[in-house]
């Protein structure tokens, strides 16, 4: 009887087998088309130096070569009575740098003014207007190794964050903050810690911590960056970050939608922002050492 | 001052109809019910002989037709069973109770519907379809698990809402507008096994009826349809029994007489051993078979019934299901979700006259979900973890007092009113690490949803008549929290007393349905319904989870309301041995739920901050030709249609099509008996791919390659298309022992539908590659059934 018993579970086993195939495969997909639409990464910083601006286009979806830079564009950024122009990068299509340098101050507005070259499928003109942020100072800043993880073969350690800063008066709570190791080249857009956390108090003064996980040695230096954005901009950096690949088994994803700049009222990608950051360079110490 | 406008309207219709009535009368009532097994009959058929007058029994097997005095040949028939004739001098009022013996003919064992044969061209009903148990049996079934819901998924109208969906979207609604009721108590979600099966045991089920178009006013709380499921009463006769053994499932359903004739029980259950096989099958052949999968249900359906005289009866049943998994890694790494239904639902049956009959009923029912997970590491040598419970439910207690007041052969007037009250735990977590306990509540809520209706169903010459009018009603009630909402953020919190009612939604609901029968083979029907939903889910997965969160109207979130116009044209052929429909309808939807862009679905205690509402409307043409009985029976169901929102303050300003839009949608059911003890079946289904978001285009921000859309749902999923076929093979019977070997084979072609469509960048070339996950290839079964 067990015999015959086992002989049916092994049939039943069998057919499951049988039936089992890996579930997901590679396919071919065939992605519309759309007309290109430009692409603007620009931005206005609180430090000294020639700004850039790109203007790049869109292209199909699996599309994976580099954008393509658009040229002979009129780039120019106003500020107040004083207008300052850009000018192509030749060895980078699609680069514009101010002529001469300067650096963004505190509750100026700046506004963008570009002429693409006369293209049906471009606009005539692309506009943004963004004010500087009244941002927050780094005056002091430490970092503490608070504890230690062995997982597998790697160990871990969680790197404890602090810093406290002031602004003229807090109108802006709307920061990126992140940390840049030494000889590291830091990313162009690190979003780690994108937030809209109040900790201004009435003396102006912010006091922040955040967290990290990875391997850090005692006596590294680190810089410590904030950076204090416009309440826009902070809108269209969280829609970037949530863009995500759509769909999961359950439809667990978060709704769709594209993240929406401040260019010609989205129409044109991307955002042109005013940044003002600050950084301050510390040593990292351990728990022990505190 | 608008219930003493309903009073009116109840006063004028039976003042109306009392005029018209009958100046001397005589009434023949009670109930018809199965010769073997004392089940009550529903929709049996009661005519006087020679004439078109007569009534059909209601969903307790309950009738009562009213004539002058006379001698009278009465003819009671039920498809399926021997007819029977009586002649009554009726003189006085007659209270007879009729037992129909089931054919014993083959032909007649195959059916599709158990009605009259041309009831599908005589009644008034539009936009519904009745599917019995045993034709539910008949359809070959993935895994060898017969399924009400995968059944309803072949008719005209009705589309899954994933592959592996239990969901369903009817002409063109979310799934969250159907109303799925098990003996009268509300399933919130009835999927078992993440929707591979439904909640609903087949050998537990007597009945089911879908209303797609018109639903009687006697219903409501959902815009799309009502999906009315009826379990067995219970053999008064005898000891019976019936069960299968599957790959994954078994099953034992038993029905007694507790007391002849008088009172019965009867009881099913069933379990998955689906975790047993895949542990045994990977120890067995661990390569093969990669890992376990330790998942299983389990349900369980009880009815009883008591007849406490000839005019009143009580029943109680009741369901509960719950589906469990265990992925731990050890005892320190613990998931552990559940989820499950319940519904408990107490009727009493009461013959207050000859005319009026009452049912009075008490529902309770629930919903809920837990997720136990505990995580632990080590860290300085010692063990430290974190653990937390989290936890939803819906729970509803409602009281239904129901009236069928049949006046006349020509006017049967049904009015009544329910009441159910809500509470919504939408997520509780509690949980604790090695150094703090934490409790995360969000604000609970309660609502008490209440309706009062009348209708009548009229005859008059030709023409067939159903209307009626609903007053429906939302009471939101403390104790709670409600935000205040100012262009879509939360700007202030109101906090309300425990019983304190503080916001009120109501509307009239008109419904009203035509039948001209240009004969008794062919006609034209048309109707109109308006319907409105204060239940919602809030959830962005089109095709539906354990975590699904139902919430209620309130003062942020607006009733859904649907109007809905159908015509339909009738006609059977061949002596209705072909039966065919075609229907078309066009419906409007306001307020329709959508979440804005980047919402945060999950875990959001102002989740209606996210919500944006606007228009739906959904059309299409519906043709369904059916073969009821005979050696060959089957039916073909083909839908066109198009469904489409349009939303406020969403990226997409214009009509766009709504994840439901299936446009062609086409389902072959056939069923051939070779022999008494040999039956083929098949099954085939071709529909379009729904729906989905693709980007149109890629472009970077300092970096980041990002996805643009060029619109919402712009993109379909490949066709879907499906062939499965069935072998019944019949044992011999011995005295009243049946059993049958039950061998099928689902998605025959392997056809590698999509479940999930989905796009990722490969990291380092950032090339974009498209994967198509499918669940359910080719799917061999065998079960083995028997019944006594």
């Amino acid at each position: 009887m067990n015999r015959y018993i086992n002989a049916v579970y092994v049939f039943i086993i069998l057919l499951m087998i049988f039936g089992c195939e890996d579930p997901v495969k590679k396919i071919d997909w065939d992605y519309h088309e759309m007309p290109p639409k430009l692409i603007i990464n620009g931005k206005i910083t609180n430090e000294y130096k020639q700004h850039e601006i790109l203007i790049t286009q869109t292209q199909q979806y699996d599309d994976s070569r580099a954008f393509k830079g658009i040229e002979d564009c009129d780039v120019r950024v106003h500020a107040g009575t004083t207008s300052y122009e850009y000018h192509a990068v030749g060895s980078h299509p699609g680069l514009y740098r101010s002529a001469i340098a300067f650096a963004g101050t505190r509750n100026q507005q700046y506004e963008l003014e570009i002429y693409p070259p006369d293209n049906n499928e471009y606009p005539d003109v692309i506009t943004a207007t963004e004010t500087m942020p009244d941002g927050v100072d780094i005056h002091q800043a430490a970092a503490y190794i608070t504890d230690t993880y062995e997982y597998e073969d790697t160990v871990e350690m969680s790197l404890m964050v602090y810093y406290e800063g002031s602004s003229e008066k807090p109108v802006n709570n709307y920061f990126i903050q992140y940390i840049v190791r030494q000889d590291e080249v830091p990313p162009a857009l690190n979003l780690d810690i994108l937030t809209s956390e109040e900790y201004m108090e009435e003396d102006s003064v912010r006091i922040a911590y955040f967290g990290y996980f990875d391997y850090y040695q005692a006596g590294e230096s680190i810089d410590v960056v904030v950076k204090t954005i416009t309440e826009t901009h902070f809108r269209f950096l969280e829609g970037v970050r949530r863009i995500s690949e759509p769909g999961d088994i359950f439809g667990f994803s978060t709704p769709i939608g594209n993240a929406q700049g401040n260019l010609n009222e989205g129409d044109v990608l991307g955002f042109f922002s005013t940044e003002y950051e600050s950084t301050k360079k510390v040593a990292i110490i351990s728990y022990a050492m505190k | 001052m608008k219930l003493s406008l309903f009073q009116t309207t109840i006063a004028t219709f039976i003042l109306f109809f009392s005029v018209s009535g009958f100046s001397q009368e005589v009434t023949l009532h009670g109930y018809v019910k199965d010769g073997d097994n004392g089940e009550a009959l529903i929709g049996a058929n009661i005519f006087v002989k020679g004439t078109a007058t007569g009534t059909v029994t209601n969903v307790y097997g309950f009738y009562s037709l009213t004539l002058k005095p006379d001698n009278y040949t009465i003819v009671y028939s039920y498809v399926g069973y021997e007819e029977k004739e009586i002649t009554f001098d009726l003189t006085r009022d007659v209270q007879q109770t009729i037992e129909l013996q089931p054919a014993k003919t083959a032909l007649d064992e195959v059916i599709v519907t158990a009605e009259k044969q041309n009831s599908n061209v005589t009644n008034t009903k539009i936009g519904i379809d009745k599917l019995d148990a045993k034709t539910i049996e008949q359809i070959p079934a993935m895994m060898g698990e017969v399924d009400v819901i995968k059944s309803l998924q072949l008719l005209p109208g009705v589309v899954p809402t994933g592959e592996i969906s239990s969901g369903m979207s009817i002409r063109g609604g979310g799934r969250d507008q159907n109303l799925v009721l098990l003996d009268e108590g509300t399933v919130y979600n009835a999927s078992h096994a993440l929707g591979l099966f439904s909640v609903f045991n087949n050998d537990a089920i007597k009945n089911v009826e879908l209303y797609k178009g018109i639903i009687p006013s006697q219903y409501g709380g959902r815009l799309s349809s009502l999906i009315d499921i009826r379990m067995k009463d219970g053999n008064s006769k005898n000891f019976s029994g019936k069960g299968s053994i599957g790959l994954i499932t078994s099953k034992l359903t038993l029905e007694a007489p507790i007391i002849k004739d008088k009172s019965s029980i009867m009881l099913s259950g069933r379990r998955t051993y689906l975790d047993l096989l895949t542990k045994a099958a990977h120890k067995m052949f661990p390569k093969e078979v990669p890992g376990e999968l330790p998942v299983y249900f389990y349900d369980f359906n009880a009815k009883v019934n008591y007849s406490i005289n000839s005019n009143n009866r009580l029943y109680l049943s009741g369901y509960f299901g719950r589906d469990n998994a265990d992925f731990s890694v050890d005892d320190e790494n613990i998931f552990r979700p559940g989820w499950g239904n319940y519904t408990g639902t107490l009727r009493w049956n009461h013959i207050v006259n000859k005319k009026l009959f009452t049912n009075i009923t008490l529902i309770t029912s629930q919903y809920d979900y837990d997720i136990y997970n505990k995580f632990a590491w080590e860290e300085d040598e010692e063990t430290k973890y974190t653990e937390f419970n989290w936890t939803a439910q819906l729970r509803d207690q409602a009281l239904k007092a129901d009236f069928g007041y049949f006046l006349n052969p020509n006017n049967t007037i049904r009015f009544g009113m329910s009441s159910i009250y809500h509470e919504f735990d939408l997520a509780r977590i509690k949980g604790k690490t090695d150094t703090v306990d934490f409790n995360f509540h969000f604000p609970q809520k309660y609502s008490l949803e209440s309706a009062f209706y009348v209708g009548n169903e009229q005859k008059h010459g030709k023409f067939a008549l159903e209307y009626g009018l609903r007053l429906s009603v939302l009471n939101n009630i403390g104790k709670t929290d409600e935000y205040t909402l100012k262009n879509y953020e939360v700007v202030d919190t109101t906090s309300y007393r425990k019983g304190e009612f503080y916001n009120t939604e109501w509307g009239l609901e008109p419904r009203i349905s035509v039948n001209y029968t240009v004969n008794d083979k062919n006609s034209v029907k048309a109707g109109y319904a308006r319907t409105r939903q204060y239940l919602h889910i809030a959830s962005s997965s089109e095709s539906g989870t354990p975590l699904d969160v139902w919430m209620p109207s309130g003062p942020n979130v607006n009733p859904q309301i649907a109007d809905q116009v159908t015509i339909g044209f009738y006609k059977n052929m061949f002596d209705d041995y072909l039966q065919l429909s075609f229907e078309t309808y066009y419906k409007w939807m306001q307020n329709t739920i959508e979440f804005k862009d980047f919402a945060q679905p999950y875990l959001n205690p102002s989740i209606e901050s996210d919500f944006r509402f606007g228009r739906g409307r959904a059309y299409g043409l519906e043709f369904l030709g059916r073969v009821p009985r005979g050696k060959f029976s089957g039916w073909v169901s083909y839908t066109l249609s198009r469904s489409e929102r349009k939303i406020r303050d969403i990226q997409e300003k214009n009509w766009y099509l709504s994840p439901f839009d299936v446009t062609h949608n086409l389902s072959v059911v056939g069923q051939f008996e070779v022999t008494k003890r040999l039956f083929l079946s098949s099954n085939y289904v071709l529909m379009s791919g729904r729906p989905f978001n693709v980007p149109s285009a890629r472009w970077n921000y300092y970096g980041w390659i990002l996805p643009y859309y060029d619109g919402k749902n712009t993109s379909r999923y490949p066709n879907y298309r499906r062939l499965d076929l069935g072998i019944e093979l019949k044992n011999k019977p011995k005295k009243r022992y049946e059993s049958s070997w039950v061998f099928s084979v689902y998605n025959v072609l392997n056809t590698k539908n999509a479940n999930l469509i989905y796009f990722e960048q490969e990291y380092n070339s950032q090339v974009t590659q498209a994967y198509r996950q499918s669940l359910l290839g080719r799917i061999y079964s065998v079960s083995f059934n028997f019944k006594f």
